[in-house]
C-alpha cells in the first residue's frame, strides 16, 4: 500500500490547558482514498485536520507529541512551500478563506507565493477555473458568487497547486442536496485523479457511498473505524394543532432592491401557539429572507403579516441569526441573558427569574459569568439562543441552528425549546434547516419553499444580494468603462498624479495656480461616469473649495486687510478669502485628479500598479485583505444592530447607557473579524505564505 | 495590468523585476489582524472625511473639533486595540500605511502631501511607541484580564502625544506646502483638544477593549 498520510502517536495540548484535545492518534491512509472523520462537536476533528494540513505544530501556540507525514514529508521539519504543494486545506467557513478580491487573483494566491514563474501560473489558473467550472469568471469579484460556486473556487485554488492530500472541514454543512450531489461527485473525481481526501464530517450518511474509511474521534481519541449513531432517531415533543394563531403571512413575497427579481413568491404561511415548524428548501430559496419577514426586519414586497393581540402582552418575536456570534456583546453570559427583558422594562425580580429558568432550561447555569465570546462554538448558541428565549416571545425564530452542532448538541437545544414551547414561555417556533432529517426529527409542521425560477446561478444556487464588495460612495456601474483615461496604464495614473501634486505644492504665482487647478480638473470631462460620480466629483471640489476660503478668511494676517463679514464674533477678511481661492487650487489640483483616477480604475488594478511601481509585498497583502474585510464588517454591523433591535433595544442618544450599548457593539463585530482572522491566516499558510520566501506577482485579469 | 496572453505595454516604462520585496517578517495571524483593524479605521476615517466636507462647509476651521472624534478619537482606538493583540515594533507602521492606500485606491488621496503627512506619522507614532516602552518592553505582553491603570494612563498619554505631534504636523505641512495661514491658538488648541484629548480617551478605551478581545477572540 501506498501511504499518502501517516499518524503516529498523534496528541495535541492548546495553551493553558490540561486535557489533550487529540490524545494517541495513529492511522495511516493510502493513496487515491476517501477518508470521512466522524465525531461529536468539540471531538477534535477540525484540530485533526490543522494538523494533517501542517498549521500544527508549526504556527499554532500548544504543544505537539508523534508526527504526521503527508506525501512523505515530516510536517515538523517540511518548508511552508512544499507543505502547500503537497496538502491543501478547506475550513468550514469559505468566504473567511478566500484571500483575494477577484476569481482569478484567489487561484493564483497560492502559485504567487510558490514562486512560480508568470507564465505557468497564467496556465494554471486557466486550467483550475476550466476544471470546476468557473472559466469565464477569471474577473469578478469573489463575493460575487454564490456559496456553491465559491466553494469550487477554494477547491480549484486548491487543486492548482497540486497537492496529493486535500483536507475538508465539514464541506456539506451549508450545502442543500443538490449543491451536496455535485460535491460528492467532484470528490470522487479528486480521488480518481490521485488525491487523498479526508473529511471531517457530522453528516457522514450522506458521505458513506463514496468514502474508503471512516474514523470516529471521540475526546480527542479515535475510538473506531467506523460511524456510529450518536443519537437516535427520535421525535421531540408531540405535536400540536389547533392552538390560537399568533401570526399569519398571506401570499406574501420578498425582493431586495425593487428590479431584481423576487427571493420568493406566493408564501402563505401561519403560526400557531406550541407549533414547531421547519422551513426547509434548497440554498437560496428564501429560508432566511422569510424569517426576516415575519420578524419584521424587511417589509414583504407582496402580500402582509398580520400579528395576532397577545394578551400576556410579549413581545412578538425573538431572532437568531445564522451566525448567533454576533449577538453576544455583554461582558458576562448572565448580563447577556438579561439584556432582552431588561429593555423590556422588567423588573429586577422578573428578570432573575428569567434568567435562572432559561439557564437551568439550557444548561447554562455552570457558565453564567463566562464572558460568552469565549466560549466553545456550540455553547456560543446556546448562550444566543437562550439570550432570544428569555424575551418570552410570540415566536422564536431561528436561522439555520444546525449548522456546525453535532446530532448530540442539536438533541440536547431542541429538547430546550420544546420544554419552553411547551411551558407556555415560548409561543411558537420557526427554525430555517437544509437538513431534511433535522425537520423530520424537530419539528411539528414542515413547510417546503421551492426554489423559485428567477435569478439562480447554477447548481441551485442563487446570487444572493450582499452590499457592494467595496464601502465606495460610488455605486457599481459608477466607474467609468471604455474611455480614454479608463484604458490608460494604472501605473501611468499614479505617476501623474505624484507629478502634479508636487508640481502643485511647488509653483506660486497666481496663473501657475490656475494652470494647475485647471489640468488637475480636466481628467473629469475626461471621465465616462454616470451623474452621481460626477456629482461627487463637482461636490468635493466646491468644498475643497469653499473650506479654503473660509479658514483663509478668518486665519489671514497679512496687511492690508479689510472686513468682510463678522460671524459670531468672528471677523472674516476680504483679502484672505481671495487668498484661499487661490490657493484652493493646489488642493483642487490633487483631489479632482485623485477622485477621477479613482473612477477610472478598480481599486485592485490600482492597487496592483502600486505593487508593481515598488510598494512593499506586505502592504499589497494588508491591503487585499482590509479589502475583503470591508464588506463582511458592513454586513456584520447591521447584523449586530438587529439583534440589538429584535431584543427590544432602541437607541436614546439621551442616555448614557445608550452609549455604552452602542460602544459594546464592536465588541462583537471585532470579536467575530478576529476569528475570521485566524481562519485567513490558516489558509494563507497552507496555501504556501511564507513571510521569508520570495513570491512571484501575477496580474490577473481586472476590469475597470 | 497584463494583457491575456503578452506583456503589458507599459512594462517597459517601469521595470521592475518580478521575484521582490519578501514580504515582511510579520505572521500571517498578525498581518490578517492588522489588515482587519486598519479596515475599520479606514471605514471611520472615509465617513469622517465625507462629513468633514459638508462640515468644512458649514463650521470652517472649527469643524475640526467635531471632526477630530473620528479623525483622531477612534482611530486612537482601534491602534490601542491593536498594540494590545500585537505589540510589537512596526504594527502602527503597517496599520497607519495601510489606511493610507486603502484612502487612496477608494478616494484618491494620493500626491506628494499625503506621502509627506503619513510619513511624518508614522516615524511619530513608531518612535514615541518604541520610546516609552509600549511596543519594546513587555508591558502589553504580560497576560492579564484587565490592564492596570498605569498602563492605560501610559498608552493613552503616549498615542494622545502622537496625534497632537501629528495634528500640529498636519497643519504645519499644510501651512508649508499649500502656504494656508493659521492662528497659532488654532494650531495649539487643536492639537491639544482633538490630539490629545480625544485622542488619549480613545486610547483608553480602546486599551480595555484591547484586553476583553486578548481574553474572549484570541
Amino acid at each position: 500500500m501506498n501511504a499518502a498520510l501517516e499518524v503516529m502517536g498523534l496528541g495535541f495540548t492548546f495553551p493553558g490547558r490540561t486535557s489533550q484535545a487529540l490524545d494517541q492518534i495513529n492511522f495511516t491512509l493510502p493513496t487515491a482514498s476517501i477518508t470521512v472523520v466522524a465525531g461529536r462537536t468539540g471531538s477534535g476533528k477540525s484540530t485533526l485536520l490543522r494538523a494533517l494540513a501542517a498549521w500544527i505544530p508549526r504556527h499554532s501556540a500548544g504543544r505537539m507529541t508523534g508526527s504526521v507525514t503527508v506525501g512523505g514529508l515530516d510536517t515538523r521539519t517540511a518548508t511552508t512551500a512544499e507543505l502547500a504543494r503537497t496538502v491543501g486545506l478547506m475550513q468550514q467557513s469559505i468566504d473567511d478563506q478566500l484571500c483575494a478580491t477577484t476569481v482569478a487573483g484567489e487561484v493564483a494566491f497560492g502559485l504567487e507565493n510558490l514562486a512560480l514563474p508568470v507564465d505557468e501560473i497564467h496556465g494554471r489558473v486557466g486550467a483550475a477555473l476550466a476544471r470546476f467550472g468557473l472559466a469565464g469568471f477569471e474577473s469578478h469579484q469573489t463575493r460575487q458568487l454564490s456559496s456553491g460556486q465559491r466553494q469550487r473556487l477554494l477547491l480549484a485554488s486548491l487543486w492548482a497547486m497540486r497537492p496529493r492530500v486535500l483536507v475538508l472541514d465539514e464541506p456539506l454543512s451549508q450545502l442543500d442536496e443538490q449543491g451536496t450531489a455535485a460535491l460528492l461527485a467532484e470528490l470522487r473525481r479528486l480521488r480518481d485523479e490521485g488525491i487523498t481526501i479526508v473529511v471531517a464530517e457530522h453528516r457522514v450518511d450522506q458521505l458513506l457511498p463514496i468514502v474508503d474509511r471512516v474514523l470516529v474521534l471521540e475526546g480527542g481519541r479515535l475510538v473506531g473505524a467506523k460511524p456510529q449513531a450518536m443519537v437516535e432517531a427520535v421525535t421531540v415533543g408531540s405535536p400540536i394543532a389547533g392552538g390560537p394563531t399568533i401570526v399569519a403571512a398571506e401570499r406574501i413575497a420578498a425582493r431586495y432592491g425593487a428590479s431584481s427579481p423576487p427571493v420568493f413568491s406566493d408564501v402563505t404561511l401561519s403560526v400557531a401557539h406550541g407549533e414547531r415548524i421547519a422551513i426547509v428548501g434548497p440554498n437560496g430559496a428564501g429560508k432566511s429572507t422569510l424569517l426576516k419577514v415575519l420578524a419584521g426586519i424587511m417589509p414583504p414586497a407582496m402580500g402582509e403579516v398580520r400579528w395576532c393581540d397577545d394578551e400576556a402582552g410579549r413581545p412578538p418575536v425573538g431572532l437568531v441569526p445564522q451566525n448567533p456570534d454576533l449577538t453576544l456583546f455583554s461582558n458576562s453570559v448572565r448580563d447577556e441573558l438579561a439584556f432582552g427583558p431588561r429593555q423590556l422594562g422588567l423588573d429586577e425580580a422578573e428578570i432573575a427569574r428569567r434568567v435562572a429558568t432559561a439557564a437551568d432550561e439550557f444548561s447554562l447555569d455552570d457558565l453564567l459569568d463566562e464572558p460568552p465570546q469565549g466560549l466553545s462554538q456550540g455553547q456560543r448558541l446556546r448562550v444566543a439562543l437562550t439570550a432570544a428565549a428569555t424575551l418570552e416571545p410570540q415566536v422564536l425564530l431561528l436561522d439555520e441552528p444546525t449548522i456546525g452542532q453535532d446530532p448530540e448538541q442539536m438533541h440536547r437545544l431542541f429538547s430546550a425549546l420544546v420544554a419552553a414551547v411547551e411551558a407556555g414561555r415560548i409561543g411558537a417556533i420557526v427554525f430555517s434547516t437544509h437538513d431534511a432529517e433535522v425537520a423530520r426529527r424537530y419539528a411539528t409542521r414542515i413547510l417546503p419553499l421551492p426554489a423559485a425560477g428567477e435569478g439562480r446561478g447554477e447548481g441551485g444556487m442563487k446570487r444572493v444580494p450582499t452590499s457592494p464588495p467595496h464601502p465606495n460612495p460610488l455605486p457599481q456601474g459608477e466607474r467609468g468603462t471604455g474611455g480614454a483615461l479608463e484604458r490608460l496604464d494604472a501605473r501611468v495614473k499614479i505617476v501623474y498624479l505624484l507629478a502634479l501634486s508636487l508640481v502643485s505644492v511647488t509653483v506660486d504665482s497666481a496663473r501657475a495656480l490656475l494652470i494647475v487647478g485647471a489640468i488637475g480638473m480636466a481628467p473629469v470631462f475626461a471621465l465616462r461616469c454616470g451623474w452621481r460620480a460626477r456629482a461627487l466629483v463637482v461636490g468635493a471640489i466646491a468644498a475643497t473649495i469653499w473650506g479654503a476660503v473660509l479658514s483663509q478668511a478668518m486665519f489671514y494676517s497679512f496687511e492690508p486687510r479689510t472686513p468682510w463679514m463678522t460671524i459670531a464674533g468672528v471677523t472674516l477678511w476680504r483679502e484672505g478669502a481671495r487668498y484661499g481661492l487661490l490657493q484652493s487650487m493646489r488642493l483642487v489640483a490633487t483631489t479632482a485628479s485623485g477622485i477621477a483616477v479613482c473612477l477610472s480604475t478598480s481599486p485592485e488594478r490600482l492597487l496592483a500598479a502600486m505593487t508593481r511601481l515598488g510598494s512593499p509585498a506586505t502592504l499589497a497583502f494588508l491591503v487585499t485583505t482590509a479589502m475583503r474585510f470591508l464588506p463582511t464588517m458592513a454586513d456584520e454591523w447591521l447584523a449586530i444592530r438587529l439583534a440589538h433591535r429584535l431584543r427590544g433595544y432602541r437607541f436614546r442618544p439621551w442616555k448614557l447607557a445608550a452609549w455604552c450599548i452602542e460602544a459594546g457593539m464592536f465588541a462583537p463585530l471585532v470579536a467575530a473579524a478576529l476569528r475570521r482572522a485566524t481562519t485567513l491566516a490558516v489558509s494563507v499558510t497552507t496555501r504556501g505564505l511564507d513571510p521569508r520566501a520570495p513570491r512571484t506577482y501575477y496580474d490577473p485579469p481586472s476590469r475597470g | 495590468m497584463q494583457a491575456e496572453s503578452g506583456k503589458p505595454s507599459a512594462d517597459a516604462a517601469f521595470p521592475i523585476p518580478r521575484s521582490r520585496f519578501p514580504i515582511a517578517p510579520l505572521a500571517p495571524e498578525q498581518m490578517a489582524t492588522i489588515a482587519l483593524v486598519a479596515a475599520m479605521h479606514f471605514v471611520v476615517s472615509y465617513a469622517s472625511v465625507l462629513a468633514g466636507m459638508l462640515l468644512w462647509t458649514l463650521l470652517g476651521p472649527l469643524a475640526v473639533f467635531v471632526t477630530g472624534i473620528a479623525d483622531q478619537g477612534i482611530p486612537c482606538l482601534l491602534l490601542a486595540m491593536l498594540l494590545v493583540l500585537i505589540p510589537r515594533v512596526g504594527v502602527a507602521a503597517w496599520s497607519l500605511a495601510t489606511v493610507f492606500v486603502l484612502n487612496t485606491l477608494f478616494g484618491g488621496f494620493a500626491g506628494v502631501p499625503s506621502l509627506a503627512y503619513i510619513g511624518v506619522s508614522i516615524v511619530v507614532h513608531e518612535t514615541l511607541l518604541a520610546a516609552s516602552g509600549i511596543t519594546t518592553t513587555s508591558l502589553l505582553r504580560v497576560p492579564r484580564p484587565r490592564p492596570k491603570v498605569a498602563t492605560v494612563l501610559r498608552v493613552a498619554l503616549v498615542l494622545g502625544l502622537c496625534k497632537a505631534v501629528n495634528v500640529f504636523a498636519q497643519f504645519t505641512l499644510a501651512k508649508l506646502l499649500f502656504r494656508f495661514m493659521f492662528a497659532d491658538w488654532y494650531l495649539i488648541s487643536a492639537s491639544l483638544v482633538t490630539g490629545l484629548g480625544y485622542g488619549s480617551v480613545g486610547a483608553a478605551i480602546g486599551l480595555v477593549l484591547g484586553y476583553r478581545l486578548r481574553r474572549v477572540a484570541v
